[in-house]
């Protein structure tokens, strides 16, 4: 029966899609939610096919996390090609992602009758992937419905990182790592896996990016959640404390770890850990494997669950009686409070070693106590109580189980690291959704409540999780509420903005304007910019005293700045945001490289007389873009 | 029996959740009587009557009301308020200001606590020469024309103004108000490192 339902589903898609074909064209394409997110899905779930048809291996598990690696070997396959045919990576890559949906297509079918012929199992995993999904379809309408806007992007990190592939399609670089396509990279966190995968989501074949963010955060929880049904169902053999399971990790709002929220490097990493953990035991080469896959996909959080699979492998599995399993969790529970204590006391790493990070950022970028405590235990909120509870019923227990320890090692972890603080640690935070989920379900299933308190233990739950999740994500939407009570980081006036840049490519040049318009402009514009919203401060410092006095002095001041390249032809982008900063005197801006004004609604009434005439003198016109936007170019 | 206080126990931690949840989006839900602005540079706290109460740090003052008058922040050489960063690390609904001018600095830090209460508090570091009498003085200036007030409790006092009540409390007080009505002046007596622990209680009428 679920064979015929996905079949028929995957066939009325199609259908679907061809139909628009015809009767829309196929430009409509790109603004088409049902293409977008059935894009978004095929892509995602491509691997785990290609590791169940083509390697004969587990549905969800390493060698469906390693089938990943699929999108890199295709577009280096790509870029051969271009130089073979003398192609352009433009026209080469959209060709690949249609390959890939018609890839999908043909392995979907494979799976389910070349399983039909042998033993049926695709109806078994199919049934238990519709089982897996319907908590996530929950989780979904409580999220889209109450919380989120529609075409709402609510991550500055999409517009960051959507530069990179934008780069490659359009300009047809190849690179490794993010800052050798694009200058909104200052460190180095990742390689260009993760660029390359979210190429194929939205870039390569030219669908609407605001529209791709905005139903990629809506079909990642949803794959995600299947192996996390599979792990909790593998757990607890129930289907309906697993799908409980599923529930509360994606009603987990972790600040900064954003675990299930949004699709990006960190969350990467952290599904490829998920799918690792599939595996019920993994051999030495499967853990090298892991590990190679682990660490490139980013380069903190990839080395923290790299450690955790090692330290599962070398530790947890070498402790042989109870005693030894009682010394490590009394070990983990010092651990927290000596690093709680130490940090409480002072004690930071991005105070004592990192004060040259500091010092480009403007202020520190971990809270401190006794707000970092607060900040942490928000994440989970009520539910921290029942991790502690958990943590007592293992140390407690007679038999203690591996699993279990090592879910207890990897929440510890991560509070340590958070402790430790350095730049940013609340990334630290990542995972929190899925191992503290996992360890209360199978603390309260071991429980083993009657069906009636079991039915008000999962309201109380849900209502628990619920709640915390909708204020969490709320607060978090404080920076991206604009003034008209939009919820996104697209604002209306900028959109002008893109419309224009779209129409008159504005090419060899480099924008200069305010961090948050820059970002907008090289993440939707794909031009250049002075680091975008990582302007440095000194720029930021020097730019505005221009815009307040231009003369020949201040502007070689500015064209001597760091971040601006040397000899490139440099076009001042004013803004409304400018333009208020000036007005108003509001420069928190030029004093903190996180210091980001979103709203552009305060009308240019009126550009400076002495800053037209020096732009004048450098041949720039002024090209009155919108009340909100003027282009000296 | 072990297993039974385990039951017992998660059934206690579960209300105890689902009071502290409740609570928690009570919170966040509860519509306020202030609105706070932390833009530009000053704080701005927006009162339901239309009106506001500003507090800005180029207003402050070190004082002997004699001869000298000195302004630690007329300018100002670096301002720090709440990033996007701080948006997405910590949710304290804490608003923060950090002033320098060269040596002197100065930080701002406003929690709201409830729907009504409002804490402030401002550590001021300057380097003057110290002299008899001197004071550092903050001010707390309000849109619209008003009278200050003393209660008979200590440390507070209070103005109203179209339908809302603004008391005002300081452990340390020491004020005058200034002859447009507007304004507020808390004193301390100077020294290097001044700090002011106020809590505002803010009461308007639905």
């Amino acid at each position: 029966m679920f064979d015929t339902i996905s079949l028929t589903t995957n066939i009325g898609m199609l259908g679907y899609f061809i139909f628009s074909l015809f009767t829309d064209g196929l430009q409509s394409f790109a603004n088409n939610y049902i293409f977008i997110g059935y894009l978004i899905f095929t892509t995602l779930t491509l691997p785990n096919l290609l590791s169940r048809v083509i390697f004969k291996s587990r549905l969800f598990g390493l060698i469906s996390a390693l089938s990943f690696l699929y999108f890199p070997i295709q577009f280096l396959l790509q870029v051969v090609i271009t130089n073979l045919t003398g192609l352009s990576l433009s026209e080469i890559l959209p060709f690949g992602v249609v390959f890939n949906l018609i890839l999908w297509n043909v392995l979907f079918l494979l799976f389910v009758i070349g399983d039909n012929k042998s033993r049926n199992e695709s109806e078994a995993t199919l049934a238990e992937i519709l089982s897996g999904i319907l908590p996530a379809i929950i989780y979904l309408l409580f999220t889209f419905i109450l919380i989120r806007q529609r075409d709402s992007v609510v991550a500055l990190d999409y517009l960051q990182h959507i530069t990179v592939p934008n780069k490659m399609f359009n300009n047809g670089i190849l690179c490794l790592l993010p800052g050798q396509c694009s200058n909104l990279f200052l460190q180095h966190g990742y390689t260009t896996f993760y660029h390359i995968i979210l190429g194929n989501l939205s870039t390569f074949i030219g669908t609407d990016p605001i529209k791709s963010f905005y139903v990629l955060d809506i079909v990642f929880p949803l794959v995600a959640s299947i192996p996390i049904y599979l792990k909790l169902k593998d757990i607890t053999k129930s289907t309906i404390w697993a799908q409980l399971g599923v529930l509360l990790a994606l009603l987990t709002f972790v600040m900064g770890g954003y675990d299930f929220v949004f699709f990006l490097p960190q969350t990467l990493a952290l599904y490829f850990l998920i799918l690792i953990l599939q595996e019920k035991e993994l051999k030495l080469p499967q853990r090298i494997f892991a590990t190679l896959l682990l660490l490139p996909t980013h380069f903190i959080v990839g080395p923290l669950f790299a450690g955790y699979l090692w330290f599962r492998f070398l530790i947890v599995k070498n402790l042989s009686n109870n005693k030894e399993k009682t010394i490590l969790l009394l070990l983990l529970a010092l651990s927290v409070l000596f690093f709680c204590l130490a940090n409480i006391s002072g004690f930071s790493i991005e105070k004592l070693l990192q004060n040259d990070a500091l010092k480009e950022v403007g202020s520190a970028t971990n809270p401190y106590y006794p707000n970092n405590i607060s900040a942490y235990i928000q994440n989970l909120g009520a539910g921290w109580i029942l991790v502690f509870l958990a943590y007592i019923s293992v140390l407690i227990q007679k038999k203690k189980k591996e699993e279990d320890l090592a879910f207890l090692s990897f929440i510890t972890f991560g509070i340590i690291f958070y402790f430790l603080a350095p730049t940013y640690a609340h990334k630290f935070g990542i995972g929190l959704a899925f191992f503290a989920t996992v360890l209360i379900i199978k603390y309260l299933w071991t429980l083993g409540f009657k069906p009636m308190m079991k039915s008000i233990l999962f309201g109380l739950l849900i209502s628990i999780w619920g709640l915390n999740y909708f204020v969490q994500y709320n607060r978090y939407l404080k920076f991206y509420t604009q003034e008209d009570g939009t919820a996104s980081a697209i604002v209306q006036e900028d959109k002008a903005l893109i419309e224009y840049l779209r129409e008159n490519r504005l090419s060899d040049t480099f924008i200069i304007s305010d961090p948050y318009t820059q970002l907008v402009v090289a993440a939707l514009g794909n031009i250049d910019t002075v680091n975008a919203q990582y302007m440095p401060k000194e720029t930021r410092k020097n730019f505005l005293i221009y815009l307040e006095d231009p003369n020949p002095e201040t502007y070689e001041k500015l064209l001597t700045s760091p971040g601006i390249p040397g000899g490139k032809d440099i076009t001042i982008l004013y803004s409304s945001r400018i333009h208020r900063s000036i007005e108003l005197d509001d420069e928190a801006w030029i004093y903190n490289i996180y210091s980001l004004p979103i709203n552009n609604s305060y009308s240019i009434n009126e550009v400076g007389e002495n800053l037209i005439k020096d732009q004048k003198r450098l041949n720039k016109d002024l090209i009155y873009i919108s009340d909100n936007f003027i282009l000296f170019k | 029996m072990k297993t039974f206080y385990l039951k017992l126990l998660t059934i206690i931690a579960l209300l105890l959740g689902i009071y502290l949840s409740t609570n928690r989006y009570y919170q966040y839900m509860r519509s306020k009587n202030f609105e706070i602005l932390n833009e530009r540079q000053s704080v701005i706290i927006q009162l339901p009557n239309a009106e506001y109460i500003e507090i800005i740090s180029r207003n402050d003052q070190v004082t002997d009301y004699k001869e000298t008058t000195e302004k630690p922040f007329n300018v100002i050489t670096n301002i720090q308020k709440n990033s996007s960063l701080e948006n997405s690390i910590m949710r304290t609904d804490l608003f923060y200001e950090y002033i320098e001018n060269r040596e002197n600095k100065r930080e701002t830090i406003i929690t709201p606590i409830d729907s009504k209460n409002i804490d402030v508090g401002i550590t001021s570091t300057t380097a003057y020469k110290y002299k008899e009498g001197l004071k550092y003085v903050i001010q707390l200036d309000y849109t619209n024309k008003t009278e200050f007030r003393d209660t008979e409790e200590p440390g507070v006092i209070y103005f109203e103004d179209k339908g809302c009540k603004v008391e005002i409390y300081d452990p340390n007080l020491d004020y005058s108000t200034t002859g447009n009505r507007q304004t507020l002046q808390l004193k301390r007596d100077y020294s290097p490192s001044v700090e002011y622990n106020i809590k505002l209680t803010i009461t308007c009428k639905e």
